[in-house]
Protein backbone atom coordinates (compact mmCIF):
# COMPACT_ATOMS: atom_id res chain seq x y z
CA UNK A 1 0.00 0.00 0.00
CA UNK A 2 1.35 3.64 -0.86
CA UNK A 3 2.16 5.82 1.30
CA UNK A 4 -0.68 8.43 0.16
CA UNK A 5 -3.00 5.62 -0.14
CA UNK A 6 -2.37 5.09 3.58
CA UNK A 7 -2.95 8.88 3.99
CA UNK A 8 -6.10 8.85 2.87
CA UNK A 9 -7.40 5.84 4.64
CA UNK A 10 -6.37 7.35 8.06
CA UNK A 11 -7.40 10.68 6.81
CA UNK A 12 -10.97 9.39 5.84
CA UNK A 13 -11.17 6.86 9.11
CA UNK A 14 -10.53 9.89 11.19
CA UNK A 15 -13.43 10.37 13.86
CA UNK A 16 -14.16 13.70 13.00
CA UNK A 17 -14.66 12.82 9.21
CA UNK A 18 -17.47 10.74 10.24
CA UNK A 19 -18.98 13.25 12.87
CA UNK A 20 -18.82 15.60 10.52
CA UNK A 21 -20.67 13.53 7.45
CA UNK A 22 -23.11 12.92 10.02
CA UNK A 23 -23.92 16.28 11.42
CA UNK A 24 -23.85 17.68 7.13
CA UNK A 25 -26.41 15.03 6.19
CA UNK A 26 -28.64 15.27 8.89
CA UNK A 27 -28.59 18.58 8.74
CA UNK A 28 -29.18 19.04 5.10
CA UNK A 29 -32.20 16.65 5.66
CA UNK A 30 -33.44 18.26 8.63
CA UNK A 31 -33.51 21.98 6.81
CA UNK A 32 -34.97 20.75 3.73
CA UNK A 33 -37.94 19.26 5.78
CA UNK A 34 -38.46 22.31 7.80
CA UNK A 35 -38.34 24.67 4.89
CA UNK A 36 -40.90 22.35 3.26
CA UNK A 37 -43.34 22.06 5.71
CA UNK A 38 -43.06 25.71 7.01
CA UNK A 39 -44.11 26.74 2.84
CA UNK A 40 -47.13 26.37 0.91
CA UNK A 41 -47.35 21.95 0.06
CA UNK A 42 -48.01 23.08 -3.60
CA UNK A 43 -44.43 24.98 -3.86
CA UNK A 44 -43.02 21.20 -3.40
CA UNK A 45 -45.86 19.94 -5.62
CA UNK A 46 -44.98 22.47 -8.46
CA UNK A 47 -40.90 21.06 -8.14
CA UNK A 48 -41.96 17.39 -7.70
CA UNK A 49 -44.09 18.40 -10.97
CA UNK A 50 -41.20 19.83 -12.86
CA UNK A 51 -39.51 15.94 -12.72
CA UNK A 52 -42.70 14.31 -14.81
CA UNK A 53 -42.02 11.20 -13.51
CA UNK A 54 -45.56 10.43 -11.29
CA UNK A 55 -49.10 10.71 -12.26
CA UNK A 56 -50.64 14.05 -10.84
CA UNK A 57 -52.46 12.48 -8.68
CA UNK A 58 -49.42 11.18 -6.32
CA UNK A 59 -47.70 14.87 -6.52
CA UNK A 60 -50.26 16.38 -3.57
CA UNK A 61 -49.55 13.19 -1.37
CA UNK A 62 -45.98 13.25 -1.64
CA UNK A 63 -45.41 16.76 -1.54
CA UNK A 64 -47.32 16.40 1.96
CA UNK A 65 -45.68 13.72 3.20
CA UNK A 66 -41.70 13.91 2.15
CA UNK A 67 -40.68 16.84 4.18
CA UNK A 68 -42.04 14.77 7.53
CA UNK A 69 -39.79 11.87 6.03
CA UNK A 70 -36.84 14.30 5.51
CA UNK A 71 -37.17 16.18 8.74
CA UNK A 72 -37.41 13.54 11.22
CA UNK A 73 -34.79 11.19 9.48
CA UNK A 74 -32.66 14.29 9.05
CA UNK A 75 -32.66 15.54 12.74
CA UNK A 76 -32.40 11.81 14.53
CA UNK A 77 -29.20 11.37 12.26
CA UNK A 78 -28.21 14.84 13.03
CA UNK A 79 -28.16 14.03 16.70
CA UNK A 80 -26.91 10.38 16.34
CA UNK A 81 -30.68 8.57 17.48
CA UNK A 82 -31.21 4.98 16.13
CA UNK A 83 -28.59 5.89 13.97
CA UNK A 84 -28.71 2.79 11.89
CA UNK A 85 -32.10 2.83 10.86
CA UNK A 86 -32.19 7.20 9.97
CA UNK A 87 -28.95 6.61 7.89
CA UNK A 88 -30.32 3.95 6.14
CA UNK A 89 -33.57 6.00 5.88
CA UNK A 90 -31.53 9.16 4.81
CA UNK A 91 -29.75 6.88 1.88
CA UNK A 92 -32.74 5.64 0.66
CA UNK A 93 -33.91 9.41 -0.09
CA UNK A 94 -30.82 9.78 -1.20
CA UNK A 95 -30.68 7.11 -3.85
CA UNK A 96 -34.80 7.74 -4.92
CA UNK A 97 -33.48 11.80 -5.54
CA UNK A 98 -30.25 10.64 -7.20
CA UNK A 99 -32.29 8.24 -9.70
CA UNK A 100 -35.17 10.97 -9.50
CA UNK A 101 -32.27 13.43 -11.24
CA UNK A 102 -30.31 11.36 -13.13
CA UNK A 103 -33.35 10.27 -14.83
CA UNK A 104 -34.26 13.96 -15.77
CA UNK A 105 -30.68 14.42 -17.42
CA UNK A 106 -31.25 11.02 -19.31
CA UNK A 107 -34.91 12.63 -20.89
CA UNK A 108 -33.34 16.27 -21.27
CA UNK A 109 -34.92 17.70 -18.85
CA UNK A 110 -33.53 20.78 -18.27
CA UNK A 111 -34.80 22.01 -14.58
CA UNK A 112 -33.57 25.57 -12.90
CA UNK A 113 -33.87 24.60 -9.39
CA UNK A 114 -34.41 21.09 -8.62
CA UNK A 115 -36.34 21.68 -5.49
CA UNK A 116 -34.50 20.18 -3.03
CA UNK A 117 -34.28 23.09 -0.49
CA UNK A 118 -37.79 24.69 -0.87
CA UNK A 119 -37.29 28.32 -0.86
CA UNK A 120 -34.43 28.33 0.81
CA UNK A 121 -32.40 30.16 -1.75
CA UNK A 122 -29.98 27.52 -2.85
CA UNK A 123 -31.27 27.64 -6.10
CA UNK A 124 -29.35 24.01 -8.05
CA UNK A 125 -29.83 23.01 -11.42
CA UNK A 126 -30.81 19.55 -11.69
CA UNK A 127 -26.86 18.30 -12.94
CA UNK A 128 -25.14 20.07 -10.11
CA UNK A 129 -27.93 18.53 -7.74
CA UNK A 130 -26.86 15.34 -9.28
CA UNK A 131 -23.08 15.58 -8.64
CA UNK A 132 -23.83 17.06 -5.04
CA UNK A 133 -25.98 13.87 -4.35
CA UNK A 134 -23.52 11.48 -5.55
CA UNK A 135 -21.15 13.14 -2.99
CA UNK A 136 -23.21 13.12 0.14
CA UNK A 137 -24.12 9.22 -1.03
CA UNK A 138 -20.36 8.64 -0.70
CA UNK A 139 -20.66 10.34 3.17
CA UNK A 140 -23.11 7.76 3.55
CA UNK A 141 -21.33 4.79 2.46
CA UNK A 142 -18.33 6.13 4.97
CA UNK A 143 -21.20 6.46 7.91
CA UNK A 144 -22.40 3.25 7.10
CA UNK A 145 -18.84 1.62 6.85
CA UNK A 146 -18.39 3.24 10.69
CA UNK A 147 -18.42 0.61 13.48
CA UNK A 148 -20.14 2.90 16.38
CA UNK A 149 -21.18 6.54 15.19
CA UNK A 150 -19.31 9.04 17.99
CA UNK A 151 -20.88 11.95 19.24
CA UNK A 152 -24.03 9.85 19.14
CA UNK A 153 -27.14 10.19 21.41
CA UNK A 154 -27.12 6.37 20.64
CA UNK A 155 -24.00 5.84 22.48
CA UNK A 156 -24.38 8.06 25.58
CA UNK A 157 -28.41 6.22 26.13
CA UNK A 158 -26.97 3.14 25.90
CA UNK A 159 -23.88 3.45 27.93
CA UNK A 160 -23.99 1.59 31.58
CA UNK A 161 -24.88 3.51 34.50
CA UNK A 162 -21.88 3.25 36.09
CA UNK A 163 -18.30 1.62 35.37
CA UNK A 164 -17.69 0.64 39.10
CA UNK A 165 -18.48 -3.22 38.41
CA UNK A 166 -22.19 -3.14 38.92
CA UNK A 167 -23.17 -4.18 35.81
CA UNK A 168 -20.36 -6.74 35.43
CA UNK A 169 -22.04 -10.40 34.86
CA UNK A 170 -21.80 -11.99 38.73
CA UNK A 171 -19.56 -15.43 38.60
CA UNK A 172 -21.43 -18.56 38.39
CA UNK B 1 -0.62 8.86 35.93
CA UNK B 2 -3.52 7.31 37.35
CA UNK B 3 -5.92 9.64 35.25
CA UNK B 4 -3.94 8.81 32.17
CA UNK B 5 -4.37 5.13 32.61
CA UNK B 6 -7.83 5.61 33.47
CA UNK B 7 -8.51 7.69 30.32
CA UNK B 8 -6.34 5.23 28.35
CA UNK B 9 -8.83 2.52 29.55
CA UNK B 10 -12.46 4.14 29.42
CA UNK B 11 -11.15 4.93 25.50
CA UNK B 12 -10.35 1.01 25.39
CA UNK B 13 -14.25 0.84 25.71
CA UNK B 14 -15.23 3.37 23.63
CA UNK B 15 -13.49 1.74 20.81
CA UNK B 16 -14.87 -1.86 21.62
CA UNK B 17 -17.59 -1.91 19.20
CA UNK B 18 -20.94 -1.48 19.47
CA UNK B 19 -22.40 -0.13 22.78
CA UNK B 20 -23.07 -2.80 24.87
CA UNK B 21 -26.43 -4.32 24.10
CA UNK B 22 -28.42 -3.22 26.12
CA UNK B 23 -28.94 -5.82 29.52
CA UNK B 24 -32.17 -5.40 31.54
CA UNK B 25 -33.85 -3.98 29.02
CA UNK B 26 -32.04 -0.69 28.80
CA UNK B 27 -32.19 -0.55 24.80
CA UNK B 28 -35.92 1.55 25.09
CA UNK B 29 -33.92 4.18 25.83
CA UNK B 30 -33.19 5.65 22.22
CA UNK B 31 -36.50 4.91 20.94
CA UNK B 32 -38.15 6.77 23.71
CA UNK B 33 -35.87 9.55 23.05
CA UNK B 34 -36.43 9.22 19.38
CA UNK B 35 -40.14 9.41 19.66
CA UNK B 36 -39.49 12.31 22.10
CA UNK B 37 -37.68 14.38 19.86
CA UNK B 38 -40.02 13.73 17.18
CA UNK B 39 -43.14 14.71 19.16
CA UNK B 40 -40.95 18.35 19.94
CA UNK B 41 -40.18 18.51 15.98
CA UNK B 42 -43.57 17.69 15.11
CA UNK B 43 -44.86 20.21 17.37
CA UNK B 44 -42.85 23.20 16.88
CA UNK B 45 -43.16 23.04 13.32
CA UNK B 46 -47.30 22.76 13.40
CA UNK B 47 -46.91 25.68 15.62
CA UNK B 48 -44.18 27.53 13.54
CA UNK B 49 -46.13 27.21 10.54
CA UNK B 50 -48.07 30.46 9.10
CA UNK B 51 -51.58 30.03 8.27
CA UNK B 52 -52.10 30.02 5.01
CA UNK B 53 -52.63 33.77 3.68
CA UNK B 54 -55.51 34.51 2.16
CA UNK B 55 -56.05 35.48 -1.45
CA UNK B 56 -57.26 39.71 -1.53
CA UNK B 57 -56.85 41.07 -4.99
CA UNK B 58 -58.13 44.52 -5.43
CA UNK B 59 -61.13 44.93 -7.45
CA UNK B 60 -59.21 46.96 -10.57
CA UNK B 61 -57.45 43.84 -11.16
CA UNK B 62 -58.29 43.04 -14.88
CA UNK B 63 -60.62 39.92 -14.88
CA UNK B 64 -62.73 38.01 -17.00
CA UNK B 65 -66.71 37.08 -16.33
CA UNK B 66 -69.12 38.35 -14.50
CA UNK B 67 -68.39 40.91 -11.90
CA UNK B 68 -70.39 39.75 -8.87
CA UNK B 69 -69.65 35.64 -9.69
CA UNK B 70 -69.90 33.31 -6.79
CA UNK B 71 -66.16 31.47 -7.36
CA UNK B 72 -63.57 33.90 -8.19
CA UNK B 73 -60.37 32.15 -9.93
CA UNK B 74 -57.48 33.90 -9.28
CA UNK B 75 -54.48 33.61 -11.66
CA UNK B 76 -51.07 34.65 -11.21
CA UNK B 77 -49.10 34.89 -14.35
CA UNK B 78 -45.84 35.76 -16.55
CA UNK B 79 -46.18 36.68 -19.88
CA UNK B 80 -43.09 35.20 -20.84
CA UNK B 81 -43.75 31.91 -19.08
CA UNK B 82 -44.62 29.30 -22.09
CA UNK B 83 -46.66 27.42 -18.84
CA UNK B 84 -48.97 30.50 -18.85
CA UNK B 85 -49.39 29.99 -22.43
CA UNK B 86 -50.29 26.67 -22.16
CA UNK B 87 -52.99 26.80 -19.81
CA UNK B 88 -54.71 29.34 -21.58
CA UNK B 89 -56.91 27.03 -23.48
CA UNK B 90 -57.80 25.50 -20.13
CA UNK B 91 -58.87 28.84 -18.53
CA UNK B 92 -61.08 29.46 -21.20
CA UNK B 93 -62.71 26.02 -21.58
CA UNK B 94 -63.54 26.23 -17.18
CA UNK B 95 -64.80 29.99 -18.02
CA UNK B 96 -67.18 28.87 -20.84
CA UNK B 97 -68.46 25.79 -18.56
CA UNK B 98 -69.21 28.40 -15.56
CA UNK B 99 -70.45 31.46 -17.51
CA UNK B 100 -72.34 33.36 -14.76
CA UNK B 101 -70.95 31.53 -11.85
CA UNK B 102 -66.94 32.04 -12.48
CA UNK B 103 -64.79 35.18 -12.50
CA UNK B 104 -61.23 34.90 -13.80
CA UNK B 105 -59.07 37.83 -11.83
CA UNK B 106 -55.48 37.90 -13.85
CA UNK B 107 -52.44 38.69 -11.37
CA UNK B 108 -48.94 40.16 -12.91
CA UNK B 109 -46.68 37.55 -11.45
CA UNK B 110 -43.33 38.47 -13.47
CA UNK B 111 -40.60 36.00 -12.72
CA UNK B 112 -37.20 37.87 -12.36
CA UNK B 113 -35.97 34.75 -14.91
CA UNK B 114 -37.88 36.22 -17.65
CA UNK B 115 -35.98 39.03 -19.19
CA UNK B 116 -39.04 40.77 -21.14
CA UNK B 117 -42.05 39.70 -18.52
CA UNK B 118 -42.30 42.91 -16.52
CA UNK B 119 -42.03 44.94 -19.77
CA UNK B 120 -45.14 42.73 -21.25
CA UNK B 121 -47.08 43.16 -17.96
CA UNK B 122 -46.52 46.71 -17.99
CA UNK B 123 -47.36 47.43 -21.56
CA UNK B 124 -50.53 44.74 -20.97
CA UNK B 125 -52.05 47.47 -17.97
CA UNK B 126 -51.25 50.68 -20.28
CA UNK B 127 -53.57 48.51 -22.54
CA UNK B 128 -56.18 47.84 -19.87
CA UNK B 129 -56.20 51.62 -19.21
CA UNK B 130 -58.30 51.34 -22.68
CA UNK B 131 -60.42 48.72 -21.86
CA UNK B 132 -57.65 46.26 -23.85
CA UNK B 133 -56.47 44.10 -21.33
CA UNK B 134 -57.46 40.88 -22.41
CA UNK B 135 -57.18 41.33 -26.29
CA UNK B 136 -53.68 42.48 -25.17
CA UNK B 137 -53.27 39.57 -22.95
CA UNK B 138 -54.08 37.13 -25.79
CA UNK B 139 -51.92 38.62 -28.36
CA UNK B 140 -49.02 38.47 -26.08
CA UNK B 141 -49.44 35.04 -25.60
CA UNK B 142 -50.30 34.20 -29.40
CA UNK B 143 -47.34 36.06 -30.16
CA UNK B 144 -45.08 35.07 -27.44
CA UNK B 145 -42.42 33.15 -29.41
CA UNK B 146 -41.71 36.39 -31.35
CA UNK B 147 -41.47 38.93 -29.38
CA UNK B 148 -39.12 37.08 -26.64
CA UNK B 149 -36.92 36.10 -29.71
CA UNK B 150 -35.75 39.76 -30.40
CA UNK B 151 -34.06 41.93 -28.47
CA UNK B 152 -36.08 44.50 -28.14
CA UNK B 153 -39.93 44.38 -27.65
CA UNK B 154 -41.08 47.79 -27.81
CA UNK B 155 -41.80 47.68 -31.56
CA UNK B 156 -43.88 44.78 -31.57
CA UNK B 157 -45.35 45.88 -28.52
CA UNK B 158 -46.68 49.04 -30.05
CA UNK B 159 -47.42 46.65 -33.35
CA UNK B 160 -50.20 44.97 -31.01
CA UNK B 161 -51.01 48.11 -29.67
CA UNK B 162 -52.09 49.35 -33.26
CA UNK B 163 -53.37 46.42 -34.15
CA UNK B 164 -56.05 46.14 -31.19
CA UNK B 165 -56.83 49.84 -32.38
CA UNK B 166 -55.20 51.58 -29.32
CA UNK B 167 -55.02 55.46 -28.96
CA UNK B 168 -51.18 55.22 -29.82
CA UNK B 169 -50.11 58.38 -28.09
CA UNK B 170 -51.82 57.48 -24.59
CA UNK B 171 -50.27 54.09 -24.81
CA UNK B 172 -46.70 55.29 -25.11
CA UNK B 173 -46.91 58.21 -22.44
CA UNK B 174 -48.54 55.36 -20.10
CA UNK B 175 -45.19 53.35 -21.12
CA UNK B 176 -43.27 56.59 -20.42
CA UNK B 177 -45.04 57.37 -17.44
CA UNK B 178 -43.94 54.25 -15.74
CA UNK B 179 -47.06 55.02 -13.21
CA UNK B 180 -48.23 50.98 -13.68
CA UNK B 181 -44.86 49.89 -12.12
CA UNK B 182 -46.53 50.64 -9.18
CA UNK B 183 -49.80 48.29 -10.01
CA UNK B 184 -47.00 45.96 -10.99
CA UNK B 185 -45.25 45.83 -7.97
CA UNK B 186 -48.60 45.30 -5.70
CA UNK B 187 -49.33 42.20 -7.80
CA UNK B 188 -45.75 40.81 -7.18
CA UNK B 189 -45.81 41.59 -3.47
CA UNK B 190 -49.12 39.67 -3.38
CA UNK B 191 -47.69 36.76 -5.13
CA UNK B 192 -44.50 37.08 -2.75
CA UNK B 193 -47.58 37.03 0.26
CA UNK B 194 -48.57 33.86 -0.38
CA UNK B 195 -45.28 32.26 -1.20
CA UNK B 196 -45.63 32.32 -4.86
CA UNK B 197 -42.71 30.79 -6.51
CA UNK B 198 -43.59 29.96 -10.02
CA UNK B 199 -46.47 30.50 -12.81
CA UNK B 200 -48.77 30.21 -13.04
CA UNK B 201 -50.68 29.82 -9.80
CA UNK B 202 -54.05 29.30 -9.92
CA UNK B 203 -56.86 29.63 -6.90
CA UNK B 204 -60.45 28.30 -6.63
CA UNK B 205 -61.62 31.05 -4.21
CA UNK B 206 -58.92 30.16 -1.61
CA UNK B 207 -57.83 26.84 -2.60
CA UNK B 208 -54.87 26.34 -4.21
CA UNK B 209 -54.91 24.73 -7.69
CA UNK B 210 -52.35 22.13 -8.27
CA UNK B 211 -49.69 22.48 -11.14
CA UNK B 212 -50.92 20.78 -14.04
CA UNK B 213 -54.47 20.78 -13.07
CA UNK B 214 -56.71 19.84 -16.43
CA UNK B 215 -59.98 21.41 -17.18
CA UNK B 216 -61.77 18.48 -15.41
CA UNK B 217 -59.58 18.91 -11.79
CA UNK B 218 -60.73 22.75 -12.14
CA UNK B 219 -64.36 22.09 -12.62
CA UNK B 220 -64.38 19.43 -9.80
CA UNK B 221 -62.73 22.13 -7.76
CA UNK B 222 -65.17 24.46 -8.96
CA UNK B 223 -68.54 22.31 -8.41
CA UNK B 224 -66.77 22.10 -4.37
CA UNK B 225 -66.89 25.61 -3.97
CA UNK B 226 -70.36 26.33 -5.58
CA UNK B 227 -71.54 23.30 -3.36
CA UNK B 228 -69.62 24.97 0.38
CA UNK B 229 -71.49 28.57 -1.36
CA UNK B 230 -74.58 27.42 -1.43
Amino acid sequence: MSAIRRCWLTLLSHPAIGVSARLLLGGLFAVSGVIKLIEPPENFMTAIHAYDLLPVWMERPLAESLPWVEMTSGLLLLLGLLTRISLAVVALQLLVFTAALGSTLLRGISLEDCGCFGSLGIKESNAVAFVRNLVLLALVVRLGLEREPRWALDRWLQRPPCDGGSTRASPP
Amino acid sequence: MGRASSRKHHHHEESAGPATPARGGRDWRPWLAAVVVIGVAIGLVLWLRPAPPKVVIPSANPFRGPAGAAIVMTEFSDFQCPSCRAVEPTLKEVLAAYPTQVKLVYVNFPLPMHQFAEKAAVAALCANEQGKFWDYHDRLFEHQTDWTAGADVRPLFDGYAGELGLDHARFDACLASGRMLALLRADIARGTALKIEGTPTLYVNERRVAVGATTADMKVMIDEALRAAS
